[in-house]
């Protein structure tokens, strides 16, 4: 006997879909119900599935919406687009939609995670909000985009490592949950920048060193002096005009850390500082950044940081993960500890013994016969306190 | 009357700021502002920033009135907040 319920749609989403612009009022209500029935279905399914299959891996399912706020500010607006829908004639619905399966695609493969909440979490996006809203954000159930003015900005929706950035805001809501404040806020601004920059590295087949590390290439007005929101690689050079941005504020180095009460205390500014350190990581470490760099990034944030988080917990974190993926002591670790250090911000379980570095958090040495954990890697002071230790009797 | 505006935070991070005196504007600007100071019913003291929980990137705002300033993100925010926002940046 089967528990698990199912649920049947008999018109399907694509005839809803066109149900949706007929001309009476009356068809379209009851299609925009239909679909929304359908989708709510899905995500009730989605949520009963793992407990109907407790033995059973689940498989990634992508579920994309995308909303039309027609310039308003009513969220989350018109369905215009279901997953498995045709493409609209609206560019940015089409790109809130593809570059959200891109981010999805993202977390499933490289890092195994299903969507935001790893549960399969549907991701709803509104396109069209505001007139020339010059901003995107995530509001803690999706994402929101506006088309930008065309002085400063053009549509948000261009830019894939935006869309990345945004979904990795609700990636952090269900993981580390760090507080939107100051230090931790400006690592829930890093992280966000680092798995967007990483979704677009994915994306294009670009190694680190071939990367352009920038977040928002493409999305500055044409005549606006900039490249970008922000340069990972570069904080502080992504733009300088006078006349409409001003110079981009981002230090690259805790020397230069701004104190101020603004942007929910500078999380878009200090952010420089972290997002620094992993482009040092990346590009110590060689290679595609998101093979090693990003997956140590990602269990330090979504697995090991509490909510009130601080740098030096981030390099802390992110150093334990480079070692228990890739060995204690071996070129990751290195890479990560010294990425920090050049930032300004040392890794604090780390010592210095000649050129070897060892984590005091590894796992105690056995004192049987067993060899210790990590194919023979002996922890020299470690091993003596404890041989010292070893009754005489 | 003395009102401060401060837009800061947003994906961007791209800061707007207006600051305007009732006393030095033309009659009609004044009433208007009066009128939407009014309307946005501050409190006597601005307790803690108003913020939407697990949002990110959305504009915080700083507005000052005669000395006091009270912070809310733009979701948060009451409408009538945002209406006294809105008309003061675009005075700047």
């Amino acid at each position: 006997m089967s528990g698990r319920p199912h649920v049947c749609f008999i018109i399907p989403p694509h005839v809803l879909k066109h149900m949706t612009s007929n001309a009476d009022a009356g068809v379209r209500d009851r299609a925009h119900q239909a679909l929304e029935i359908a989708a709510a279905a899905r995500g009730m399914r989605q949520a009963i599935g793992p407990m109907a299959s407790m033995m059973m891996t689940s498989p990634g399912v992508k579920r994309r919406t995308v909303y039309d706020a027609k310039q308003g500010s009513a969220l989350p607006g018109k369905l215009v687009r279901g997953e498995g829908a045709k493409a609209s004639t609206d560019s940015a619905v089409n790109e809130a939609y593809d570059y959200a399966g891109d981010t999805y695609d993202f977390y499933n493969t490289v890092l195994g995670r299903n969507s935001v909440d790893d549960r399969g979490m549907r991701l709803d996006s509104t396109v069209h909000y505001r007139v020339k809203f010059n901003n995107a954000f995530w509001n803690g159930t999706q994402m929101v985009y506006g088309d930008g003015d065309g002085v400063i900005f053009v549509h948000f929706t261009g830019s894939i490592d935006v869309i990345g950035h945004e979904l990795t805001h609700g990636v952090t809501q269900f993981t580390s949950a760090l507080i939107y404040e100051d230090q931790s806020g400006a690592l829930n601004e890093h992280f966000s920048d680092v798995i967007g920059s990483l979704v677009k590295q994915w994306k294009k087949g670009q190694t680190a060193a071939q990367a352009d590390w920038l977040i928002g290439a493409g999305l500055l007005a044409p005549g606006v002096k900039g490249v970008a929101l922000r340069s990972m690689k570069a904080p502080g050079t992504a733009y300088n005009d006078p006349k409409t941005l001003g110079k981009d504020p981002q230090p690259a180095n805790m020397a230069n850390y701004m104190n101020t009460a603004q942007d929910n205390g500078g999380v878009h500014i200090n952010s420089g500082i972290p997002n620094k350190a992993f482009y040092n990581a990346a590009i110590a470490i060689g290679g595609n950044a998101w093979e090693k760099a990003g997956k140590i990034w990602y269990n330090a944030f979504a697995k090991k940081l509490q909510a009130n988080a601080q740098f030096i917990d981030a390099a802390n974190a992110t150093y334990e993960a480079a070692g228990e993926l890739f060995g204690p002591g071996k070129a990751e670790q290195k890479a990560v500890g010294d990425a920090w250090k050049a930032v300004g911000v040392n890794v604090a379980n780390q010592i210095v013994m000649g050129t070897a570095m060892i984590t005091l958090r590894a796992p105690a040495p056995t004192l049987g016969p067993t060899p210790p954990a990590g194919g023979g890697y002996v922890e020299p002071t470690r091993a003596k306190a404890a041989s010292r230790k070893r009754p005489t009797s | 009357m003395r009102i401060k505006v401060e837009r800061s935070g947003g994906l961007a991070n791209i800061g707007a700021h207006a600051e305007v005196d009732t006393s030095k504007m033309a009659n009609d600007k004044a009433e208007e502002v009066q009128r939407l100071v009014k309307s946005a019913a501050l409190p006597a003291s601005p307790g803690a920033p108003l913020r939407t929980p697990n949002a990110a990137d959305v504009y915080q705002f700083d507005i000052t009135v005669d000395g006091k300033t009270f912070t809310a993100d733009e979701l948060a925010m009451p409408d009538a907040w945002r209406a006294l926002a809105d008309y003061v940046l675009a005075q700047g």
